[in-house]
């Protein structure tokens, strides 16, 4: 299997760009921005802990897009861009998830709570880490991919959930950093100046190996299929 | 390390850490399948030839 070499190689820069900027991210993590009044260095975790929030987000977001499309047109490309979404949309929110406990065990001074922010992504991530566990157990492809499509479109309202939950619970102890709360209903940005320029960075990094790395598992299943199709064709030449 | 991250710089290690762990995984996960699939299809590739061959 051959794919153009123009878009191998777009791949490749993207690859690369996305490692390059990755690399600037945690040093201005790390080392430019400085630490927080009153969390110190544990609040430095914040801004890997929304970025792959973000990652997260685009890819589930992207299964909606794959679920609809498929379903409209029944091309299995979908199923597969729905497939690696969801794949790497678990890494990124497993990410949001882990650091989010790292940041809370000095400020909370717990790991976990079930707090409703943190019980609705955790749901949410089990409502994916589902799609992947029944999917496997569809042997019919079509029925199986129809399956995927109407699911990966239902399971989003755990991700609007997550995001509105914090907005709406008056009783949440998670922080909100963009957007109105309870607390502010005119919403806000309690970040600035070489935070926010950090934080952004961060997003923007996320975003681009939340692509890459879809694109990437889009290939490697495009491939599988590739050689599911040539061992039939060679087992059929065997039979002749 | 405190002096030069802030207080609480233990936890941060230990959540960049678990993150680098994390995408790592993820982006071994997705390069090993490739390098796995890329063997078996050149597996396939010659035995599709060898049975050209024999025919």
């Amino acid at each position: 299997m051959s794919y153009s070499a123009q878009r191998t190689g777009l791949l490749k820069g993207l690859t690369a760009l996305a490692a390059v900027l990755f690399a600037v991210a945690i040093y201005l993590d790390l080392f430019w921005v400085g630490p927080e009044a009153t969390q110190g260095a544990a609040q430095r975790v914040f801004y890997v802990h929304l970025g792959a929030f973000l990652g997260a987000f685009i890819a589930f977001s992207a299964v909606v897009v794959a679920g609809i499309a498929y379903l409209r047109t029944r091309n299995p490309k979908w199923d597969t861009l729905g497939l690696a979404s969801v794949e790497m949309g678990l890494g990124f929110s497993l990410i949001t998830i882990i650091t989010g406990m790292t940041w809370a065990r000095p400020i909370w001074n717990t790991w976990w709570t079930w707090d409703p922010r943190l019980t609705s992504v955790a749901i949410m991530w089990l409502a994916y880490a589902a799609y992947v566990m029944l999917r496997t157990g569809i042997e019919d492809p079509e029925r199986r991919r129809r399956f995927a499509a109407v699911y990966g479109i239902i399971a989003f309202a755990s991700v609007i959930f997550t995001i509105v939950i914090v907005r709406v619970r008056p009783d949440t102890i998670h922080p909100v950093v963009a957007g109105p709360t309870q607390a502010d209903p005119t919403g806000g940005f309690e970040v600035a100046g070489d935070m926010k320029t950090t934080l952004f960075f961060n997003m923007i990094t996320f975003a681009l190996i939340t692509l890459v790395l879809v694109w990437h598992r889009i290939r490697l299943e495009n491939l599988v299929h590739y050689i599911e199709r040539r061992k039939m064709e060679v087992l059929a030449e065997l039979s002749r | 390390m405190d002096e030069i991250f802030g207080k609480y710089a233990e936890y941060m290690a230990l959540g960049y850490s678990a993150m680098a762990v994390i995408l790592g995984g993820m982006a071994a996960w997705v390069y090993l399948r490739y390098r796995q699939a890329r063997r078996e299809m050149a597996r396939v590739e010659h035995m599709a030839q060898e049975l050209r061959s024999e025919r």
